[in-house]
């Protein structure tokens, strides 16, 4: 087998991903939309997409000078302009939390107030992501250090941080895929098999051993419920695309925005194929020094972020920051030409999150977070400014029941901000 | 409130729920006018608590604390009028204490999920394999601070469905798929093509430079980005390279041919690792200045790239000798002296230029260039004598840690430094056998496979094969319905076709997802001997029982106390117990938080060689104290501590020269500021956030962790005070405001003289005499003064007044069974999976209270260790 052949270079990887994604999924394969009863209502999101910024984005250039419709894009935004229209720029939103401590406090950026409860991205996979074959992808750029996503008791989730298996997981490879199966079918007996262990282990234990048993048989069930859902369904295809694994993983610390451009592009065949409709995306803060636009920069992205004010590291974080923003407007990009089973544009139906746990990377704060929303059918084109006793989880609110999910409060928050994007 | 109200809710109360136990009179007379379900001052409602179960941990947690307050003379507040008389007050503690041993007993413990690490050793232990979990494996959650905490280590599907797939992972390592051809590809990879950190190359034109060695792989080694090794083998490498030497007058010296060292490095590893780590492939030299291709035949494993070193670069740090440094290059002092002597000009600016921060810049190389090749430089004035040169070397390398950045930046523009143009990676030309397949065709699945009878047919090998692995890997003795199950499996894939190998394959995947392998201690109450077993085994080594130990439970020894302190006593001889220092250390002292705080630029150049000093300290302090048995009062004021040159000269500010990069032991004079636990860099980091100093976190810490006395946590919606440095108020009248209101005041006067003794300490544990005040200099460059002198002055409850961080050593020595009492809670709490009950910590506080009173005979850390072995608590889940 090759392994690691000249001649699919990134960019040709890129290219098949953004141009001939083949056939998905049927079209009749597609499960009904998600979230149950009325949920074919046009005005209903599918899905939800959320990035996280490790070391946030410099306010000074990400924030808008103006507020309303009529802004003048600011530096960081401007790959972000020809989707001016698709999203909102929220500043002087954060969630209160009752320490700021930097990294740890970062965590809180999709949990609330604290950070040992439930993520947004869970809340809404429990409620929309049963049909796909991923109830919900956890992704990362560069290394996760600090989890982002908590499932219902708070417990971090790890995240996948090789392209090539995020690939396998959507895609198994032909020849891996008779191996898979046979382990995963062989797995149902394995799991037939520990079942009835715990059962007879359950007999002889205490009340409160049981109670921690019945931990063990929810996660069994789940994964039963999984595996099936991983394996090869008899007489159905699976979703074929028409481009090669990547040849390399791009885990270099100094290819993180070479990563964050796969997975994006990963991402968005995953929605198109209806894989998973609820995924997360974790931008690492590395000490390697990037090279952008074949310019390297002077100092790692990590060094950039505590530049203690020197008005060339900021510029150099600045860069870094844009590209993000140019990765994510690309992503923009192709869920504005893919369409769901009615022919709309994937952007329309999905809503993606990209912000930050922390607000000022080089003073460690908290507070003050840059927030962009995109697509989903809201009312876009704006930068809202908090007001006083606005909470970023506001934002969740709103973002819930355009979610479909019926939830009048997230975490500490018990407003909404549907009055500006409905 | 009227005293009639409260009095009849009381009575009330006390009809529905009559709790002998509780001292009512006393609460009634002296607690309930303010704790009562309406008022419940400082959030503490006494009604509730009084009808709540006290066997539930957070609830006799209430009662220990309403006992401590009240023994303690801290409640009724002194404010109140109506106090009690001393005999009251010892009435009520005595009557609650029985209470709670009554109520709050030994044992209680639940299922107990193995750690991530645990695991991990686990299926190491088990299988013989190597192994290590996927990146994308979840982590655990910390309870209790450890995270091997029962009620922390919950299973939630996605960790099950991680289980399942590590699982496959580890029968792979076993009995691995069968492999496919393979047809040799070819790799280029070009300069922008490598991972490098700003120390370790520069792309220029159509090369990569590179002009450091230092021990770190980071900081100055180079290698592929995206290449990975995915199928071992053999591989030819061919790599373009050229000397770059402009011949400027400063560096004109550089004439030997520049030897580049080829290691291999898997490529998910931590870089921040010692260049000593890799394995090493090859050398070559690179003698001329135009491109040369170098051939050379290499074998790469599974995930590994190929990694280049300029092995005699010029620039060096005098702290950090590279590995084996037989190539005799000159140190950085010689090359600073060689160049400002060479280039008078250089010299100039040198002399004129401030070190400090402001050096760190990018720009700092381009100003002072500028300088140097400024027309109106006036060279004839400046004094070039040899005396003048010594001043400003010995300035610079006072400072490197400014200055070699500047360096970096004008070898990449100017040399000397090694270009690599490309390198090319073609293969595997020959799958080679990798050590790890010998190891396993050889080796593991012989003792797999060694219960069976040789000879024998495939069927009947299932059986004896599985009794010994099941026994293992549920670490008691399998059961012959066990047997049947399992047999049954593997028979059953065999019948429908598949080989005893995939039958095994398949029951050593069932058997790693058991909740029989995934959880320990099944039976609650006293353990026996198999249950003994494991907890000594994961508390000392964070693995499962070895064959010895494993032995000596089937011989029903271990519920002999003789035999389990031989046993104990036998692992911490090993090698072993390095997990057990590690992930204790790492976690009582905090140590293992260092990797996510990276200090203020400001403060110090940060290396991995600090953090690594500071982790390296807090193990080896804590190894020695435990091997030879030193006693408690060593861990606070002890005559040693161990370091490498990093943080011996660098933090602690002493001038010791260490081979290799390693670590020594150093005496700690009488009156040092360094040494002990209170005094420790790595406690005294892990306690800051990097930035500025926290004294409310650091007198926590010591509350939690070495006085064993938890304030609790902050009343909820109270702001943190956050430290502002920027000079308008100081830290002490910050901490004023808790001593100002009543609510705060309760903890804090405990908790802010401890921080306020510890102020010496700045955020990196160096110690200092005046707060930073920071100012910028007319290019915008930080400049360091002296603020505002520190005041570590406090009075500790009890009217103990703390003059300083001797003070504080003083009081801990003072009631060193306090801290013993701390240590020992910890330690159980690490072997227990769960913190000790009431019941267990009074057993607890007897032990160490005859051991104190043993330590004048000489018993040590290690006897009060094998103390607790024979506990209630120790003995029961």
């Amino acid at each position: 087998m090759d392994q690691h052949h000249p001649d699919i270079s990134r960019r040709h990887f890129l290219k098949t991903a953004g141009m001939a994604i083949a056939l998905p999924m049927l079209e009749s394969t597609r499960p009904a939309v998600a979230g149950g009863s009325n949920a074919s209502s046009a005005s209903t999101a599918k899905r939800l997409v959320c990035t996280g910024a490790y070391l946030g984005y410099h306010r000074e250039a990400i924030y808008p000078q103006q507020t309303g419709f009529g802004y003048e894009i600011p530096p960081t935004l401007e790959a972000l302009q020809r989707h001016r229209n698709d999203f909102t720029i929220f500043s002087g939103f954060d969630h209160r939390p009752p320490k700021a401590d930097g990294h740890d406090t970062w965590q809180t950026f999709l949990t609330g107030e604290t950070r040992d409860s439930i993520s947004l991205d869970q809340l809404v996979a429990a409620k929309i992501g049963s049909t796909t074959r991923y109830q919900s992808l956890q992704l990362s750029a560069g290394k996760a250090k600090f989890p982002m996503n908590r499932d219902e008791k708070g417990k971090p989730l790890p995240m996948i941080s090789r392209p090539s298996v995020l690939y396998r997981k959507l895609f198994a490879i032909p020849e891996d895929q008779e191996r898979m199966d046979y382990i995963l079918k062989s797995g149902g007996s394995a799991l037939d098999m520990v079942l009835e262990d715990a059962k007879r282990l359950s007999r002889n234990v205490s009340e409160a051993d049981r109670r921690k048993l019945d931990e063990y048989f929810d996660a069994l069930r789940e994964v039963e419920r999984r595996v099936q859902k991983r394996m090869h369904p008899a007489g159905q295809t699976m979703p074929k695309v028409d481009l090669s694994p990547p040849s390399y993983d791009p885990i270099g610390p100094s290819l993180m925005i070479e990563a964050e451009k796969m997975m994006y592009d990963l991402m968005a065949l995953a929605l198109e194929a209806d894989c998973s409709r609820v995924m997360t995306l974790f931008l690492g803060g590395e000490g390697q020094v990037f090279t952008i636009e074949g310019e390297t920069l002077k100092a790692g992205y990590h060094a950039l972020s505590h530049h203690g004010n020197d008005p060339e590291k900021i510029a150099e974080l600045v860069k870094v920051d844009r590209e993000h923003m140019r990765c994510l407007a690309e992503f923009l990009d192709q869920l504005k030409s893919k369409t769901d089973a009615d022919g709309r544009p994937l952007l329309e139906t999905t809503l993606v999150l990209s912000g930050t746990g922390i607000g000022d990377a080089n003073a460690h704060a908290n507070n003050d977070l840059p927030t962009v929303v995109i697509g989903g059918g809201l009312k876009h084109g704006q930068h809202v400014k908090a007001g006083g006793n606005q909470l970023l989880g506001d934002l969740y609110v709103t973002l819930l029941q355009k979610l479909g999910i019926e939830a009048n409060r997230f975490s500490n928050a018990t407003q909404n901000l549907n009055q500006v994007l409905l | 409130m009227s005293f009639r109200r409260a009095g009849i809710t009381w009575a009330l109360f006390s009809l529905a729920a009559p709790l002998a136990a509780a001292p009512l009179p006393f609460f009634e007379n002296y607690c309930i006018e303010c704790h009562d379900a309406d008022s419940a001052k400082g959030g503490f409602d006494l009604e509730a608590l009084k009808g709540a179960d006290w066997g539930v941990e957070k609830n006799s947690d209430q009662w220990e604390r309403v006992l401590k307050r009240v023994r303690d003379g801290e409640m009724p507040p002194a404010k109140e009028e109506n106090q009690p008389s001393a005999e009251e007050r010892t009435a009520a503690t005595a009557e609650l204490h029985r209470s709670l041993m009554e109520k709050a007993t030994a044992g209680g413990g639940m299922l107990q999920r193995l750690s991530r690490n645990e695991y991990r050793e686990s299926i190491v232990s088990l299988l013989g394999i190597d192994f290590e979990l996927p990146d994308e494996f979840p982590p655990d959650t910390v309870a209790h601070g450890f995270d091997n905490s029962a009620s922390g280590l919950v299973l939630s599907p996605t960790l099950m469905e991680a289980y399942f797939d590590a699982a496959t992972l580890a029968a792979d390592g076993l009995f691995p798929p069968a492999s496919r051809p393979v047809e040799p590809a070819r790799v280029v990879v070009a300069p922008g093509d490598f991972t490098f950190a700003e120390t370790a190359g520069r792309v220029v034109g159509d090369a990569i430079r590179m002009v450091v060695r230092t021990p770190q792989i980071a900081d100055s080694c180079i290698w592929p980005a995206k290449f990975e090794t995915r199928i071992p083998g053999k591989y030819k490498l061919r790599i373009n390279a050229s000397r770059f030497v402009r011949g400027l007058l400063a560096n004109s010296s550089f004439d030997e041919p520049m030897k580049c060292r080829v290691y291999a490095q898997p490529v998910d590893q931590e870089e921040g690792q010692s260049i000593a780590k890799m394995r090493k492939l090859t050398e070559f030299t690179v003698a001329s200045d135009d491109p040369e291709t170098f051939k050379m035949e290499v074998e790469l494993h599974r995930t590994e790239a190929p990694v280049l070193y300029f092995a005699n670069a010029l620039i060096s740090r005098p702290t950090d000798r590279p590995p084996d440094d037989h190539l005799k290059t000159p140190t950085i002092e010689t090359v600073i002296r060689e160049m400002l002597t060479r280039d008078k000009r250089l010299f100039a600016v040198w002399k004129d230029a401030k070190i400090d921060g402001g050096l760190q810049r990018g720009s700092a190389w381009t100003n002072l260039k500028k300088l140097r090749d400024a027309p109106d430089l006036n060279v004839e004035a400046v004094n070039h004598s040899k005396e003048e040169i010594e001043t400003v070397v010995q300035r610079m390398v006072k400072e490197i840690g400014f200055v070699d950045p500047v360096l970096i930046f004008q070898f990449y523009e100017e040399g000397a430094a090694l270009q690599i143009h490309s390198m090319e990676i073609i293969g595997p030309f020959e799958v080679t056998e990798s050590k790890q397949e010998k190891k396993r065709r050889e080796e593991l699945v012989p003792r797999f496979m060694a219960a069976a009878p040789t000879g024998a047919a495939p069927e009947e090998k299932v059986r004896p094969i599985l009794k010994s692995f099941l026994s293992k890997a549920f670490r008691r003795p399998a059961t012959d319905a066990d047997l049947d199950r399992f047999s049954t499996m593997v028979m059953d894939q065999m019948k429908s076709g598949h080989s005893l190998e995939e039958g095994l394959h398949l029951a050593i995947r069932t058997a790693l997802i058991s909740p029989r392998f995934l959880y320990r201690g099944h039976h609650a109450g006293r353990l026996d001997d198999w249950d003994l077993a494991s907890r000594l085994a994961y508390f000392l080594t964070g693995a499962p029982p070895d064959d010895q130990l494993n032995a000596a439970a089937a011989a029903g020894k271990l519920s002999d106390h003789a035999q389990l302190t031989a046993e104990a006593n036998r692992l911490m001889d090993s090698e072993a117990i390095d997990r057990f220092v590690t992930s204790f250390t790492g976690q009582w002292l905090g140590v293992r938080s260092l990797e996510d705080i990276t200090p203020d630029p400001r403060l110090i150049v940060w290396q991995n060689g600090h953090r690594k000093g500071m982790v390296g300290e807090a193990e080896r302090f804590f190894n020695e104290i435990l091997r030879t048995n030193r006693t408690l009062e060593t861990f606070i004021k002890p005559d040693f501590t161990w370091g490498n040159e990093r943080l011996l000269n660098e933090i602690y500010g002493q001038k010791v020269a260490i081979p290799n990069w390693g670590f020594a032991r150093i005496e700690v004079p009488d009156g040092a500021q360094f040494g002990g636990l209170l005094g420790q860099a790595g406690v005294l980091m892990a306690t800051s956030n990097g930035n500025q100093t926290q004294p409310v976190v650091r007198g926590v810490w010591v509350l939690h962790n070495i006085l064993g006395d938890p304030p609790p946590p902050p009343p909820p919606g109270i702001p943190a005070i956050d430290p502002d440095t920027r000079g308008t108020k100081t830290v002490r009248e910050l901490l004023a405001a808790h001593t100002r209101d009543a609510k705060c005041a309760s903890c804090h006067r405990k908790i802010d003289p401890i921080g306020m003794a510890l102020e010496n300490y700045d955020p990196l544990g160096r110690w200092r005499t005046h707060y930073p005040e920071w100012t910028q200099d007319e290019k915008g460059q930080p400049v360091r003064t002296d603020g505002a002198l520190i005041d570590p002055q406090g009075e500790f409850p009890g009217g103990v007044p703390f003059k300083n961080i001797e003070d504080l050593r003083a009081y801990v020595l003072n009631n060193i069974d306090q801290f013993g009492q701390c240590l020992s809670e910890k330690l159980l709490t690490y072997a227990m999976g769960r913190r000790p009950t009431y019941a267990e910590r009074d057993e607890i506080k007897h032990l160490v209270q005859a051991h104190v009173a043993r330590s004048k005979d000489g018993a040590g850390f290690r006897d009060l260790l094998l103390d607790l072995l024979p506990s209630e608590g120790f003995r029961t889940r």
